[in-house]
């Protein structure tokens, strides 16, 4: 009798074939699954090229706004003298000494135009005319260096108003440093940072139509300077002349200490209030905005004590537009019996918008 | 004006705006055309050197009946007898007082003239002492107090708003020297 059941060897044949054929289309599914899968989880290409493009871009700013943040600390912390020339679009310019000690505070010297010199001890601040004899003493400009200015500043690049990147390399003073442009809604503003030391040692001004409004840059700078105390101090023997301004913090200060003002409830966005002001005799107070490279700056005076040349002005037009220098302009108007000056670089149709946005 | 002049606008107006004959709001706007244009700064830096060296010259011009008045001096001249200039009569009332006299008088006059200047200046010294003190400082507002001009004050205004930039931790401090300083 034949024996049909499988031999051994039929047995293994079989059981490899379905094996095989298991395998295959055990294959083929987890291919279509895994297909299926990263279908579902990446992006479109377009997409993917938009997010890259970020992720670089944001990468770029970061970049720049740490050189940023390393050149204002090392305004702050270092010591130097330079020797810088500035330049204006008009053509004229002026040279300089630049003395900053991080304790004592700052001291810059015309050596063309010679006469005139300032000096900032973070008390108080000195515009020296040698010629007249005159000094005119007033607050401290400078920003203190306790970090604090630092972390408002680079909060002004959260809001996408203000760009900073960086856009390429340079040598200034026989120094290697990077280029990192801040764009601002009106102006852009160009810094050579120092690789070794993140000193600035160059800026350039420029309208947001490309035009260079100014230029200041060293031409020698020296890390181990040896100051004296006379450096950060007026000379003796001037005539003395005090400003007679209150300066205040905010506005609820200022109306605290006394100060009527009125408060515009529109200013472009990125401006914020940073200071008050106000003539101790009553005749103005000026509120002074900014976001961080622009500053507007708002005088309201008292009745009939505007300069008569505003007072002319917005008695025969009503209001109108005065030019000032580094693409700065007025804007004088008169609301009943208060006279308004806005100065900035704001458009047309901003200013105007301030000014109807006053109460 | 409400705008900024241009050129073609401007330069008719240099020669008044250098003689300082224009009014004040026709001067801003020239001063400030003035100030961001290198040419027509070029050719107010002409006129203002032309009035200058004019101005440096004596203006002589003959009177209409200049020709009578010299005939008629020079007749005089010749029958009046010589006088004495001022130069000459002190010369000899000095020389009148003797060897006595003239050192006395040298020593009274000296002493006159010193005393007074010892106590101007010594005035003016405790002044500027008390003004670095900070007892006799003058008060004057950075904006219009008491501005030499109107335009001063103007441009204090501006000063002001530059020298606030320049304090931005991103502003120029090259600029608190620049606007208005190199004016001077």
């Amino acid at each position: 009798m034949r024996n049909f059941s499988p031999t051994n060897k039929q047995r293994t044949g079989g059981a490899a074939t379905t094996v095989a054929a298991l395998f295959a289309v055990g294959s083929l599914v987890g291919a279509g699954v895994v297909l299926a899968l990263q279908a579902a989880v990446t992006p479109t290409h377009a997409w993917a090229q938009q997010q890259a493009k970020e992720e670089k871009d944001a990468s770029k700013e970061d970049r720049a706004v740490r050189l940023l943040r390393r050149m204002v600390l090392a305004e702050m912390r270092k010591a130097f003298v330079a020797r810088e020339a500035t330049l204006n679009a008009d053509g004229r310019g002026t040279e300089q000494w630049v003395k900053r000690d991080p304790r004592r505070g700052i001291r810059r010297e015309s050596i063309r135009p010679p006469g005139m010199i300032w000096i900032d001890n973070y008390r108080r601040s000195y515009r020296i005319n040698t010629r007249e004899n005159r000094v005119v003493e007033s607050d401290s400009l400078l920003p203190r260096p306790d970090g604090a200015r630092v972390q408002e500043f680079l909060h002004r690049f959260t809001g996408q108003l203000i760009t900073p990147e960086v856009v390429g390399e340079d040598r200034v003073a026989g120094r290697s440093a990077h280029i990192v442009a801040v764009t601002g809604p009106a102006t852009v503003r160009r810094f050579w940072i120092d690789k070794k030391t993140g000193l600035r040692l160059k800026t350039e001004e420029y309208n947001r139509s490309g035009k260079l409004l100014s230029s200041s840059s060293y031409s020698s700078v020296d890390l181990s300077p040896k100051f004296t105390e006379e450096d950060f101090r007026p000379p003796p023997d001037m005539r003395v002349v005090k400003d007679n301004r209150r300066r205040f913090d905010s506005l609820q200060a200022a109306e605290k200490a006394g100060v009527k003002v009125a408060r515009p409830r529109w200013v472009p966005a990125g401006y914020g209030l940073r200071n008050v002001e106000a003539l101790r005799d009553g005749r103005s107070v000026t509120l002074r905005y900014t976001n961080g490279i622009d500053v507007l700056s708002l005088t309201q005076f008292a009745p009939d004590k505007a300069p008569p040349h505003l007072r002319k002005r917005v008695e025969k037009e009503g209001s109108s537009f005065l030019p000032f220098p580094r693409g700065q302009r007025g804007y004088v108007w008169r609301d009943g019996e208060r006279t308004f000056l806005l100065i900035s670089s704001l458009s047309d149709d901003q200013v105007r918008r301030v000014a109807e946005s006053l109460p | 004006m409400a705008t900024m002049l241009d050129c073609r606008r401007v330069q008719p107006l240099l020669s008044e705006y250098v003689d300082g004959a224009l009014s004040e709001e026709t001067a801003w706007d020239v001063k400030m055309h003035v100030a961001s244009c290198a040419v027509c700064q070029r050719v107010a830096d002409d006129f203002a050197g032309t009035a200058e060296l004019l101005g440096g010259l004596a203006h002589v011009e003959p009177s209409a009946n200049f020709e009578s008045v010299l005939a008629a001096r020079l007749a005089d001249l010749s029958v009046k007898p010589h006088r004495p200039s001022l130069r000459e009569q002190v010369s000899e009332w000095w020389y009148a007082r003797g060897s006595v006299g003239r050192p006395a008088l040298a020593s009274a006059a000296a002493f006159a003239f010193v005393v007074p200047l010892i106590m101007v200046t010594l005035t003016l010294r405790q002044g500027a002492v008390d003004a670095v003190n900070g007892t006799a400082v003058v008060k004057q507002s950075n904006a219009a107090a008491s501005p030499a001009s109107d335009a001063e004050a103007l441009e204090r205004l501006y000063d002001d708003h530059a020298a606030y930039s320049s304090s931005l931790l991103l502003g120029d401090s090259s600029a608190v020297l620049t606007p208005a300083d190199s004016r001077l």
